[in-house]
């Protein structure tokens, strides 16, 4: 049996061929008896590919899906919280830093323990002196 | 979310038993199938439809379930070979039901790679188009493997191709 016959007419199965090989192949088929059987097997084949499809799982399959998609949901509603809490916090502790230094420095002011000169280092104070100060 | 599986349950089904045969697992797969979908809902872009987003789904993780459960095959062909053997005698659907088996039987003597191209292709009905995207492969690749399947399924249903054609 022609071998790249064979192929092109395992081919005209799944895409439409040219012009040319079609006339090709239909020759060919018409002159070789070999090639007319295996085409009618391979008919036969792909018919029963199609009817040996499987339609469905067992009868209860949506209501088996919808309990794992709900056995789920809790954790998703988890780790929404659990994102929601780290992002409020995280701008929570920016401020609260910047707070803290704000009145850090306002006590340091207040308590005449470091000068306006000082507190934009145009003394002679150097910046580990700074960490020596009481802040309170 | 109910009428979207009842839609799909057909085409995953197809997919998911064509590709890993009558067994526990492949319910379990389908299941997964759905729920991976559920959870993707927000990066699902639309570009591509429901139907080809799910079997996209489906035959990716049957084909990692293949991989994974490639050394324990033996337990999934005696389980299908059990159901074979216990099923009732003597019925019109008895003998659709057999011959879906032995399809199916044939589709897992195939490896993984040419069984996906016959199941979106024979089975699912896809096109060679969709099937080449659905698995990420150029239309060549898959041309040649549908005919390389096909060959050695044709050998394998040798008998029950020659007894079909007497019959008819």
């Amino acid at each position: 049996m022609n071998k790249k016959m064979l192929r092109l007419m395992y081919k005209s199965f799944d895409i439409e061929l040219k012009q040319r090989e079609k006339i090709k192949l239909n020759e060919a088929i018409m002159g070789a008896k070999k090639l007319q059987e295996e085409k009618e097997q391979i008919e036969k084949m792909r018919g029963l590919f199609e009817k040996s499809r499987v339609y469905s799982f067992t009868p209860h399959f949506a209501e088996m899906v919808i309990q794992r998609i709900r056995e789920k949901e809790p954790l998703c509603h988890i780790e929404l919280i659990n994102e929601w809490l780290r992002s409020v916090f995280s701008r929570f502790a920016f401020v609260s830093v910047i707070l803290l230094i704000a009145l850090v420095t306002y006590n340091l002011i207040l308590g005449e323990m470091l000068t306006s000169d000082e507190l934009i280092f145009s003394s002679g104070v150097i910046f580990e002196e700074l960490f020596n100060l009481p802040l309170f | 979310m109910r009428l979207l599986i009842e839609k799909y349950e057909h085409r995953v089904a197809a997919t998911v038993i064509g590709m890993l045969g009558f067994c526990p697992v492949a319910e379990d797969i389908g299941q997964e199938t759905f729920l991976r979908f559920y959870q993707s809902l927000k990066k699902f872009r639309g570009e591509s439809n429901v139907g080809t987003y799910l079997t996209r789904i489906a035959i990716n993780l049957s084909l990692n379930e293949l991989k994974r459960r490639k050394l324990s095959r033996k337990y999934l062909l005696s389980y299908y070979e059990n159901k074979v053997k216990n099923l009732p005698a003597q019925d019109e659907e008895l003998e659709k039901r057999e011959l879906r088996e032995l399809i199916h039987k044939a589709l897992q003597k195939l490896e993984p790679k040419f069984r996906s191209v016959i199941v979106l292709r024979l089975i699912d009905g896809y096109s060679t188009k969709e099937t080449a995207r659905i698995l990420k492969l150029p239309r060549g690749t898959v041309l040649s493997r549908l005919f390389r399947a096909q060959i050695k399924l044709k050998e394998i249903l040798k008998p029950l191709l020659e007894t079909k054609v007497k019959h008819e």
